[in-house]
């Protein structure tokens, strides 16, 4: 575990630049996803006529969802 | 041993690295997802539709200059309506048009008629020739479903009554009574036809304009009148011209005319009343102002300054010319609309600054002519800001 992590830095300080691209590639994928969440959130709203509380708290819900979901998998991955 | 110890120890790391590492990155990441949502969500105008949460929604009433002299100087006027009424406004207004799209026969116009607040209503009015009543409700059954609505009957007369009484307009004295030469609105103007009530300046940002205005069946039936010409008349008969038609609508019943001599269009309102014009009501503005039953009022040529309430808003008519004209208002008394009141607007005090000045509802073209009902009817400002980019 240990070994690994070690191993995991040196490679990151070894290649910067895929470091970069694979964390703006990930940045990115945040974005698009979270973009349509919110988009989709407002047609519901649109529809349903939800409270302000409600869009937001439904927004942020959604998102702490999908990181915990994205880095759970990142765990199981690393571990 | 050392295999348990290691166990433990590879526990320890794990649990650390939950904690610290992965929990703040998580946590980063969660803050900037959510910043960049809300921030998306503000970017689309969510605010502007959501509900708030005492159940009431933000909704635009009025569009005012802020700076009177300057037509670029728009702001907004809001105010907070219970959501339920603002969602069955809203809905009132989309069956309305529906019905207005299924060219019904004998439909021969409607109109929305907003409930009170408290009570989170709004009927459809719906006008029907007499021969057509019959299939024609089960046609509206199916459109309308449960939402609110009645039928009104209408016997198509084809000639306006003639035995009301003539009324003698009321012109200008004199041209001393012209401050600066701004002509103000309210006051009686000669056409080429016939003659009708100027409305307060009009103007249209787009070409950077300020019109005199008046109804377009002033200058007859004819589709193009532009270059017809639009005088100012005097108590003695004698008259000024004022300009020439640069724009003219048959559907909505305007004309704008361009000043082609030394008097210019006033944003104001003279009559028995002075008012000073100040901006325009929009569709829900006028909504809000029939829920809560303010009266609306008007200064013209023939009957004067009078005095009316809210008919019906959005309205939608078929009864006169070859199509039907939309954004339409109906307020006030058939009794106080006279032929050669056409032009003139209705208006009601500003409801943020009653004291600075009145804002514009529509335009009066018409009055109802069959029995059953009784109402002036006219462009509303609204429909001509949406359709030319025109505002008071």
């Amino acid at each position: 575990m240990t070994d690994d992590r070690e191993t995991d830095r040196e490679s990151s300080r070894a290649s910067p630049w895929r470091v970069a691209a694979r964390n703006s590639l990930r940045l990115l994928l945040d974005l698009v996803v979270v973009g349509l969440w919110v988009v989709l959130v407002t047609l519901v709203a649109l529809s349903t006529g939800l409270s302000r509380v409600q869009f937001y708290g439904l927004v942020l819900l959604g998102v702490v969802a999908y990181v915990q979901v994205t880095s759970g998998w990142e765990r199981i991955g690393l571990g | 041993m050392s295999g348990k110890e290691s166990i433990v120890q590879r526990l320890a790391t794990l649990r650390e690295r939950l904690e610290t590492g992965m929990d703040r990155r998580e946590f980063l990441r969660t803050t900037v997802n959510a910043g960049y949502a809300f921030g998306m969500a503000r970017l689309l105008g969510v605010d502007d539709f959501l509900a708030v949460d005492d159940g009431s929604v933000p909704i635009v009433t009025a569009l005012v200059r802020s700076d009177p002299d300057d037509p670029q100087s728009i702001e907004e006027r809001t105010t907070t309506v219970p959501a339920e009424w603002y969602a069955t406004v809203s809905k009132a207004f989309e069956l309305h048009d529906a019905i207005a799209r299924a060219s019904i026969t004998g439909y021969l116009g409607s109109a929305v008629v907003p409930g009170d607040h408290r009570s989170g209503e709004a009927t459809i009015s719906v006008n029907v020739s007499v021969e057509d009543l019959g299939r024609t409700r089960a046609v509206l059954e199916r459109i309308l479903g449960d939402v609110a609505y009645n039928v009104e009957p209408i016997e198509e007369i084809d000639e306006l009554d003639e035995d009301r009484e003539r009324i003698d307009p009321t012109f200008v004295g004199d041209v001393d009574e012209i401050d600066d030469y701004r002509v103000p609105g309210g006051v009686g103007c000669q056409a080429e036809i016939g003659m009708a009530t100027l409305t307060p300046t009009l103007y249209r940002p787009r070409e950077g304009r300020a019109y005199f205005a008046t109804a377009h069946h002033a200058y007859g039936e004819s589709d193009d009148v532009r270059g017809e010409q639009l005088a100012l008349p005097f108590e003695d008969g004698t008259q000024v011209d004022l300009g020439r038609v640069r724009h003219g609508h048959p559907v909505e019943d305007v004309v704008a005319v361009e000043p082609t001599g030394e008097y210019l269009p006033d944003s104001a309102i003279e009559g028995s009343v002075s008012e000073r014009v100040r901006g325009q009501f929009t569709r829900f503005g006028l909504a809000d102002l029939a829920a809560r039953d303010e009266p609306l009022q008007k200064v013209s040529a023939l009957t004067g300054h009078t005095t009316g309430d809210i008919e019906g808003i959005d309205a939608i008519t078929c009864l006169t010319g070859d199509v039907c004209r939309r954004g339409q208002l109906r307020w006030g008394d058939e009794e106080d609309m006279a032929d050669g009141d056409s032009g003139s607007v209705s208006y009601h005090p500003d409801p943020d600054a009653p004291e600075e000045g009145v804002l514009v509802a529509g335009l009066n073209n018409a009055r109802t002519w069959w029995p059953g009902q009784s109402y002036i009817w006219g462009t509303a400002a609204y429909q001509l800001t949406e359709q030319y980019g025109y505002h008071f």
